[in-house]
């Protein structure tokens, strides 16, 4: 999917896999085109009597679904113009900022050009996939000894640094909020039998203690599992390793750029405020030391993910200490509704049909339910803390009905895909113009 | 105490002030519209509340919502002088669905209700064309049989079909008179064939039935994915507009067209419109036949353009919109039929509520609050260029999953779209 230009299914719903990631990527796409029929083993496919083949051009229109024979010229969006006139209107009437989702320099770019004012999300785990890193990642994972561990996050720690440089030096100044790493280790793991042995030989270790070591990774319940700021607890040096990265890429930046760059460093999956101080020393003692060693000003900001319903009762506890909460509402919609996403994609539909839902909570947030927890982060995180920066940075962060509910609460920002943040800037002004109007 | 009215006719001022939420959007337009003084056929609107009433009951209309309908068709009947299945000057009407915002292409519309064997031969001899008479009637029983019955279209078409070539003729509106009571007729016996009942020849009981149909559709799974797609209530519920109907196919003297008040394509500021001489609406929004240039109207019947042109100018600065109109001209009096804000491409409504401001119709709030942010998306992507995408052909059409246009070569795995993409190849 990643190297096509656009994407066109002969199955499959607006909701399914494909659609989710081409939405995701910005990459046009139709799904379940029924009168296409594809042969995946032929490589052909046919509408009605005509076959076409890996020689033949088409052309899709994912605004329409409509699909076409033959080429046919492209033009770019034009931002500029009326779109450019009225989003300008729309900036003057909102109250809520809109950061964007990204975890790419070209991610950054868009969301720039689409006028987000910092990255609300950047995720690190997806940095660590790449075939030069994903190596190492496993070396460290496999460690025996904190030593081992320390000495493969060493080699991961030159790419970190190089791709949040990539991503400071885009947003030229603007604040970037960066997640340490939150999928469970074993997410990062060969599965097949075939990799395990050649990753075997790479290590230089036993399969079968290999596979034990695998097996013992594996978990029941990952969604709920050994995750998050639980690895910082466990393995503090991941830690270390990712705030040296976001630091010392910061300085470079900063000295390279002549802007005060912003990093916000993002612990995720907090429960407890004990639980992120613990974590909070080490990033705290690792950034001030290279600063200090640096000899520049750096201002940097740590806070945390509210997305376990358990925070949101304790937020003003954690808000003492924190200095930012992203309001995590994927997580925060799991744990509520307690079922997890993939799963509860073979079910929704029925409750939609059954009408005891009227929306995909995951797509628009339920304000009924899972919204008095947001509000209830946002009153007791206040209190805590006046001083507290909340925004949210789930897939909410561009429903239009879910920002409008967002800006009601009061939260500073929201953040959002590339693609959804014009989306995000006008709903943010229609909401404050409802807010207004209401009083 | 008295009933709680579920009726009210467009002219009545208890009914204006209910609003789109009771009235429906299109109901509610008719109200306003009559107030304004746009020249529409009259009519009557059943509320939104005797949708849920209908659907509270067990999918049935109560008795005291159909004598309230009866008795509005009494007070049209003295409007219009005209008589509901009358021997004399009949009154026929149309009978349309009406939700709170518009939901295009969901619900169902039937027109000529009111038409039974004797009634069409009434309308022939008053009019003195028996073949527009007994077009409405095959007009109105396919109609009946699809809309309110839920039977294919498909056999009725054929026969229509079947005529065309046993009459030697093209187009439908060259079939004669003989030809449309032969095909009445045959419609008749495929609906009794069909359905194990006679086609209906009481226009009050045609009445209810389209009614209950409206209701009922709005049930049925199209209009349900759409409500979900667009998170509109289940319990709006809709409303229906029974309005007299008036004839575009009388003669050269008469027509139907559409129009935009505005460019629903490019949001530029002039009127977008097209006629059809001697014909009803529905072969314009079908597309059964190719409708002219406005410029026609405004060169054979001066008149009644300039009334038009007029009254989109009123209804523009009266809705402070760009407004999409549905109007008939019958025997060279100009009646307006429906008018709503029309749909558009996402860059013609930046165009216009931009241009609004400057025309100082709106302010800068309402205009940030006119625009659908999902509809931005479209405008974030690539397009293709439209001049060329004119003289393409649709092959095949899918769910529009992800926005945005894309041409290339195609590819059927993963591993090869790679490989292909190295060397510089686009392909899907």
């Amino acid at each position: 999917m990643v190297s096509a230009a656009g994407i066109l299914t002969s199955r499959g719903g607006m909701t399914s896999h494909a659609a989710v990631v081409a939405r995701g990527m910005g990459t046009t796409c139709i799904v379940g085109a029924h009168d296409v029929i594809i042969d995946e083993v032929g490589h052909t496919m046919k509408i009605g009597d005509k076959v076409y083949t890996t020689k033949d051009v088409i052309s899709i229109d994912g605004t329409t679904g409509n699909i076409y024979e033959g080429e046919i010229p492209l033009v770019e969006p034009q931002l500029t113009g009326y779109f450019g006139r009225f989003m300008e209107l729309a900036d003057k009437y909102r109250r809520l900022e809109v950061r964007v989702n990204a975890d790419t320099p070209l991610d950054a770019t868009h969301g720039r050009d689409f006028g987000a004012t910092g990255i609300g999300l950047c995720r690190t785990e997806h940095m660590f996939f790449d075939v030069d890193r994903v190596f190492f990642m496993r070396k460290m994972i496999l460690s025996a000894t904190k030593e081992e561990r320390e000495a493969a996050l060493a080699q991961i720690l030159p790419y970190q640094e190089n791709d949040f440089y990539e991503i400071f030096k885009v947003m030229k100044g603007l604040p970037v909020t960066v997640r340490l790493l939150d999928p469970p280790l074993h997410e990062f793991l060969p599965t097949e039998e075939a990799q395990i042995v050649a990753l075997a030989k790479e290590l230089k270790v036993d399969v079968t203690v290999l596979r034990e070591r695998i097996e013992s990774l594996s978990e029941f319940n990952p969604m709920m599992g050994h995750r998050g700021v639980r690895l910082a607890v466990s393995y503090p040096e991941i830690a270390v390793m990712q705030t040296t990265a976001i630091i010392s890429a910061a300085l470079r930046a900063q000295k390279d750029t002549g802007a005060a760059i912003h990093p916000e460093i993002m612990i995720p999956l907090v429960l407890d405020v004990k639980e992120y101080k613990y974590v909070e020393e080490y990033v705290r003692k690792t950034a001030d030391a290279l600063i200090k060693k640096s000899g520049q000003k750096l201002h940097y900001l740590v806070g945390t993910m509210i997305e376990i319903p358990r925070a949101t009762l304790l937020a003003d506890q954690i808000a003492k200490e924190a200095e930012f909460f992203s309001f995590g509402t994927n997580d925060l919609t799991q744990m509520t509704f307690g079922f997890s996403r993939d799963d509860a994609a073979k079910f929704i539909p029925d409750y939609t049909e059954a009408r005891i839902f009227e929306q995909d909570p995951f797509q628009t947030l339920d304000t009924e339910g899972v919204g008095q927890l947001v509000r209830l982060g946002v009153e007791r995180g206040r209190k805590g803390n006046p001083d507290v920066h909340l925004g949210i940075c789930g897939e909410h962060g561009g429903d239009p009905n879910s920002v409008e509910f967002f800006d009601s609460v009061g939260l500073d920002y929201v953040s959002c895909s590339p693609y959804r943040v014009p989306i995000a800037r006008l709903a943010a002004a229609q909401a404050a113009i409802k807010h207004k109007k209401a009083n | 105490m008295a009933e709680k009215r579920y009726v009210f006719a467009f002219k009545c001022k208890e009914g204006e002030k209910l609003g789109r939420n009771y009235l429906g959007g299109k109901g509610a337009n008719l109200a306003e519209m009559t107030r304004i003084g746009v020249p529409i056929p009259q009519g009557f609107t059943v509320t939104t509340e005797a949708c849920n009433l209908y659907y509270n009951e067990g999918k049935k209309l109560p008795q005291f919502v159909i004598d309230q309908i009866y008795n509005a068709v009494t007070e049209l009947e003295k409007e219009t002088g005209k008589t509901f299945g009358g021997k004399k000057n009949p009154l026929l009407v149309s009978v349309r669905s009406g939700a709170r915002v518009s939901m295009p292409g969901m619900m169902d519309t039937v027109l000529n209700l009111g038409l039974n064997d004797e009634v069409a031969e009434v309308l022939a001899n008053e009019t003195g064309n028996a073949a527009f008479a007994f077009d409405s009637y095959r007009r109105f029983i396919l109609m009946y049989f699809n809309v309110v019955k839920g039977q294919p279209r498909a056999e009725m078409e054929k026969m229509l079909e079947d005529m065309k070539v046993k009459a030697g003729v093209k187009l439908d509106s060259e079939l004669k008179a003989e030809h449309l009571r032969e095909l009445v007729k045959q419609f008749k016996a495929h609906y009794k064939k069909v359905l194990g009942e006679e086609f209906p020849s009481d226009a009050r009981v045609q009445l209810i039935e389209a009614v209950t149909a409206v209701f009922r559709s709005w049930d049925n799974e199209r209009a349900n994915i759409y409500r979900r797609m667009n998170h509109i209530p289940y319990e709006w519920g809709t409303a229906v507009n029974v309005q007299s109907m008036v004839y575009g196919n009388k003669g050269d003297t008469s027509g139907t067209g559409v129009a935009f008040t505005r460019s629903p394509s490019t949001g530029d500021n002039h009127i977008f419109a097209e006629y059809l001489p001697n014909a009803q609406g529905e072969d314009v929004v079908a597309g059964i036949r190719t409708p002219l240039p406005i410029s026609w109207l405004e060169e054979n019947m001066p008149a009644v353009y300039k009334q038009f042109v007029e009254t989109l100018d009123l209804l523009e600065k009266h809705y402070r919109d760009m407004q999409d109109i549905e109007f008939t001209v019958e025997d060279g009096k100009l009646y307006f039929l429906q008018t709503r804000s029309g749909k558009r491409t996402a860059a013609a409504a930046l165009k216009i509520v931009c241009d609004l401001i400057d025309e100082g119709l709106i302010t800068e709030e309402e205009a940030v609050l006119r625009v659908d942010p999902k509809a931005l998306d479209s405008l974030l992507h690539k397009g293709f260029d439209q001049a060329v995408l004119k003289t393409k052909k649709v092959i095949a059409t899918g769910l529009p999953a992800s926005p945005g246009a894309a041409t290339g070569r195609l590819s059927f795995d993963a591993a090869d779209a790679a490989a292909r993409k190295e060397k510089g190849e686009t392909v899907l």
